[in-house]
């Protein structure tokens, strides 16, 4: 439907669009080509998911998308993947070296903030990078005091939150976002489970079919079997009994519901 | 008696009994067409009622109003062009929420509505308790309970139909509107307000605002051509509020709105309906357990699809025989009309062509009723859908979807159904790909080829494997294509796979009879037009030009043999060669003959000869013309003989190589012209039809050449 090219012009990315504008922008950085699959790979999401995102960035001028072709940049779209970068790698370095996060934790973490702050934000942060870089060759190594400060906290309650944000980092199908935030998709069960929708989101013309035939928020799912070659598989939902592909049940978050 | 007309449109979702309640209204007073520009079937009927015409159109099943698919599209625009009196909406009460998504959506376009709450019976079993009187005050819509198999509740819809038909604006008055909640309603407001003022609209306002809010496209176009000089300044407004609501909901407006659909209907749903017994295993489920199971599911499709070409194959054997015994005495009759030396061409005419041609087709006719019947038996017990989800995987490996399995599966029927069955997948590009490599499913029209040849070559215990294996390689070939087609000339993504599987039903007698007889007729209607003309064509193309003058007087020759021999067997054997040289002289010297020779040096490297040549050119106007052909081709000239059949002569002159490549060749090459011209139709394009024409002849020469150059070399 043509509701995205109906929306203002300098409406601000959404989350996940700059993700895959982040994307791209490392596929190219790393001499490799960003084709769909490429895209959807690195970021671990369905291809459906990344032709939608593809087409929305290059409505927007962001990228140059045709159907065959390699995917590009365009200048407008290279300074904002640029900006995007950027951001992720002050946060990150100010997670690592400040905050002493582990490499994977500081990574998602960084993942997420990244959409969320602003410039001003943005710059006080790299003056503050600056800063403890300099007090720390004064030999004024207050950084370390502070990382063997919460060495020593850590040892003591034994909740660590960097082995849980590794831990998930495994997990395959869902988005960086919803990963770290244990947010599972309709895929990830099995039968029977029951489950209810968490989210759905109008991106794909699969999703919107699929809210048509009644999978809306809060609907309550049961995973009836799955078909005798692995896919597709078959719901209950509102009494009757649907089918649709794993592909197309990543898109849709859910939740277990105990039986 | 008053001749008032009223129109009156049956919209509903797939499977919830829409066309039963449609023959249960029209009974046979009906006709089916198409819609106009677009493929989608069109079936109307009169019924008159209390003085009053009942014009009933079915519109397309469809589970929503949206513009995603073609059905949709043809469906609202004939509610909006042709503003229908009345619109049924028929509900399936066992699957009540989903079945009432629709209706709510006929509701918002402020039309006269009346609610068929069909297959009550069905409900009732599962421990559904429907407060009907109740739900009708709610939604402000009159609610018929119906069964439409048993005919119940017809009188009372059509009264009902006739109250609101007869008072329109009290109906639409009594309709309660979803509500859409505070952040959405002034929006709405807003809109229609604007329709109202600007555009001077006075119909379907809350339904054209509330579309536009959603950035609907074809309503945008719609709206465009009611009022062009507002169209602007509308889609700047919707798009405003539609990022609006965007904003403070966090979702797609399109999403949003569905979602408060359901949410209209859950209340409904929970104050009006019990369920007196708890949800359990239902039967259905059972059924899939098994039918669909992981490791049972793959083993039992194939011996269904096993059983139905087994069964088609040796029912259809004894009915056949009576046929052909049929048309002998009838030929008989003909024959005897005649002085049995006669030369007549109108003789030859009726003997050879129309009997010989036509005949060799109505005798196939119980294969094909039995495939047909195998098919509608699948169809409507439910399992076509169970077969779409059994081998999506295997489609979608090939870049289809798992629907195009069923328009494949009929294409074992015959082509022709099949292609147009195409019309339930989504994307054009699926549509064409599937429709390119159907022909590839050998349909019941080559079956003749095969029951002809197979016997007439192969030894008893052969024939079933033989038969199976000439339909696995039209499979095999189609799943190579398609995913040839898929790499390049239709890339892309393939379309999603949400399909309802139907709950098992039983199927009811008078339903599978409609079916297969629907199909069947398409079959005879060819035998009687395309066949009956194409025959008379061959026959004529074989007889003419006519060699007078032979090279050797054949009647002297016969006569010497049967005076100077004395043994009486090697008389007839001598007697038999020299017919056989007539024939072939006089069949050279034809039309046709000329043209198989012409061709000749092209089909050689696949082991035939001339007179194959002369049957593959028969067999484009129709596949089972081939037998036909081949049974001229073989009896010219001796037509008051009836000793050899066919198969002996086939056997006598071929290989059983030969007889396997005929199979192969006609199996692969290029679809009949009915096929032909129904591709161009469905596909709106004369380059998608030749591409497949051309394609598939080439292919079938390639790979026959090969197989006879190899066979060759083995055997």
């Amino acid at each position: 439907m043509n509701q995205v090219a109906g929306k203002p012009k300098r409406a601000k990315l959404s989350p996940s669009m700059e993700d895959y504008l982040e994307a791209i922008l490392l596929l190219v950085r790393r001499g490799r080509v960003a084709r769909v699959r490429d895209i959807a790979k690195h970021l671990g999401v369905g291809m459906p998911s990344v032709t939608a995102a593809m087409k929305t960035l290059s409505r927007r001028n962001l990228v140059n998308y045709d159907p065959y072709e390699v995917i590009t940049l365009t200048d407008v779209g290279r300074d904002k993947a640029g900006e995007i970068n950027h951001r992720h790698r002050v946060i990150r370095e100010f997670l690592t070296e400040v905050l002493a996060l582990d490499g994977a934790s500081a990574e998602a973490n960084a993942c997420r903030m990244e959409h969320a702050v602003d410039v001003d934000f943005l710059e006080r942060l790299q003056l503050f990078l600056d800063f403890t870089q300099r007090r720390t060759t004064d030999g004024n190594d207050w950084i370390g005091q502070f990382q063997e400060f919460y060495r020593n906290a850590a040892t003591l309650s034994k909740t660590s939150d960097s082995d849980e944000n590794g831990g998930d980092m495994s997990d395959t199908g869902t988005t960086e976002e919803d990963r770290s935030a244990g947010i599972k998709t309709l895929a990830d069960f099995k039968p029977p489970q029951k489950v209810r929708i968490v989210r759905i989101s109008g991106a794909t013309a699969a999703n919107r079919r699929l809210v048509e035939m009644g999978l809306t928020k809060g609907t309550i799912v049961s995973v009836l079997r799955v078909a005798p070659l692995g896919d597709p598989f078959e719901i209950k939902v509102r009494g009757y009994n649907l089918s649709l592909r794993k592909a197309e049940a990543r898109g849709i978050e859910a939740q277990e519901v105990p039986q | 008696m008053a001749d008032k007309q009223l129109t009156i449109a049956l919209a509903g979702n797939p499977n919830s009994g829409k066309t039963t309640i449609f023959n249960a209204i029209t009974g046979s007073h009906q006709h089916v067409g198409n819609y106009p520009g677009v493929t989608v079937e069109k079936k109307e009927g009169q019924v008159s009622r209390d003085g009053v015409n009942l014009r009933i159109v079915d519109l397309p099943g469809t589970y929503s109003l949206t513009a995603h698919s073609i059905e949709e599209i043809v469906a609202r625009n004939f509610i909006l062009d042709e503003e229908p009196n009345v619109i049924v909406a028929i509900i399936d009460s066992s699957n009540m929420e989903r079945n009432l998504y629709l209706a709510t959506q006929l509701i918002e376009l402020d039309m006269p509505l009346v609610l068929a709450f069909n297959m009550s019976d069905v409900a009732e079993s599962r421990g559904f308790r429907i407060d009907v009187q109740s739900l009708s005050e709610l939604l402000g819509v009159p609610i018929v309970q119906t069964v439409g198999h048993k005919k119940k509740g017809i009188d009372e819809l059509l009264k009902a139909v006739l109250d609101v038909g007869q008072n329109p604006v009290q109906a639409v008055a009594k309709q309660r509107h979803p509500n859409y909640g505070g952040e959405i309603e002034p929006h709405v407001d807003q809109i229609q307000r604007l329709l109202e003022d600007r555009c001077t609209l006075d119909r379907h306002l809350r339904w054209f605002a509330i579309k536009l809010l959603e950035g609907d496209e074809e309503t945008h176009k719609r709206v465009g051509n009611l009022c062009p000089e507002s169209i602007g300044m509308l889609t700047d407004q919707a798009d405003r509020l539609r990022s609006h609501v965007e904003s403070i909901c966090g979702d797609d407006a399109e999403i949003i709105l569905a979602d408060r659909r359901y949410g209209f209907i859950s209340g409904a749903c929970t104050e009006t309906v019990v369920q007196t017994v708890e949800a359990r295993h239902e039967r259905s489920d059972r059924i899939d357990s098994v039918l669909t199971n992981r490791y049972l599911g793959l083993p039992i499709f194939a011996v269904l699809m096993y059983l139905v070409f087994h069964l088609t194959f040796t029912l259809g054997e004894p009915p056949m025989g009576w046929i052909e015994e049929g048309i002998g005495w009838m030929g008989e009759r003909v024959e005897n009309f005649w002085p049995a030396d006669s030369n007549s061409t109108l003789r030859s005419l009726i003997l050879d062509g129309i009997i010989a041609g036509v005949g060799g087709v109505i005798v196939f006719l119980p294969n094909i009723l039995l495939l047909f019947l195998a098919i509608a038996i699948l169809e409507d017990t439910g399992y076509m859908a169970r077969a779409a989800f059994i081998m999506d995987r295997l489609m979608h490996k090939i870049g289809l979807h798992g629907k195009s399995f069923i328009p494949m599966l009929i294409g074992f029927g015959c082509s022709i159904p099949g292609i147009m069955a195409t019309r339930t997948l989504e994307t054009r590009r699926d549509r064409l790909t599937t429709m390119l490599v159907l022909p590839l499913m050998s349909c019941g029209a080559r079956l003749p080829i095969y029951a002809l040849i197979i016997p007439a070559f192969f030894p008893s215990a052969w024939r079933g494997p033989m038969l199976w294996v000439i339909y696995f390689i039209g499979i095999l070939l189609a799943i190579v294509g398609a995913k040839l087609l898929r790499a390049t000339l239709f890339r892309g993504q393939t379309t999603p796979f949400v399909m309802e599987l139907p709950p098992y039903r039983m199927p009811t007698l008078r339903g599978v009879t409609i079916h297969m007889w629907e199909r069947s007729w398409l079959y005879l209607k060819k035998a009687g037009t395309i066949i009956l003309g194409v025959s008379i064509v061959l026959w004529a193309m074989t007889t003419f030009p006519k060699k007078i003058d032979l090279d050797r007087d054949y009647d002297t020759l016969i006569a010497q043999v049967e005076n100077q021999q004395a043994d009486p067997e090697l008389a007839a054997e001598k007697v038999a060669e020299l017919k056989n040289a007539r024939q072939a002289e006089v069949l050279s010297y034809s039309t046709i003959g000329r043209i198989g020779k012409a061709i000749e040096p092209v089909i050689r490297p696949m082991g035939f000869d001339w007179k194959i040549g002369t049957a593959t050119i028969g067999a484009l106007a129709a596949k089972e013309v081939f037998v036909a052909q081949l049974g001229i081709v073989f009896s010219v000239g001796e037509a008051d003989e009836e000793s050899d059949s066919l198969r002996e002569k086939l056997r006598a002159r071929y290989t059983p190589l030969v007889g396997f490549c005929v199979m192969l060749f006609m199996l692969i090459t290029a679809p009949c012209i009915a096929t032909v011209a129904v591709v161009k139709r469905e596909a709106n394009s004369w380059a998608v039809a030749l591409l497949q024409f051309a394609g598939l002849t080439v292919l079938a020469w390639v790979i026959t050449t090969a197989v006879f150059q190899i066979g060759r070399l083995v055997t």
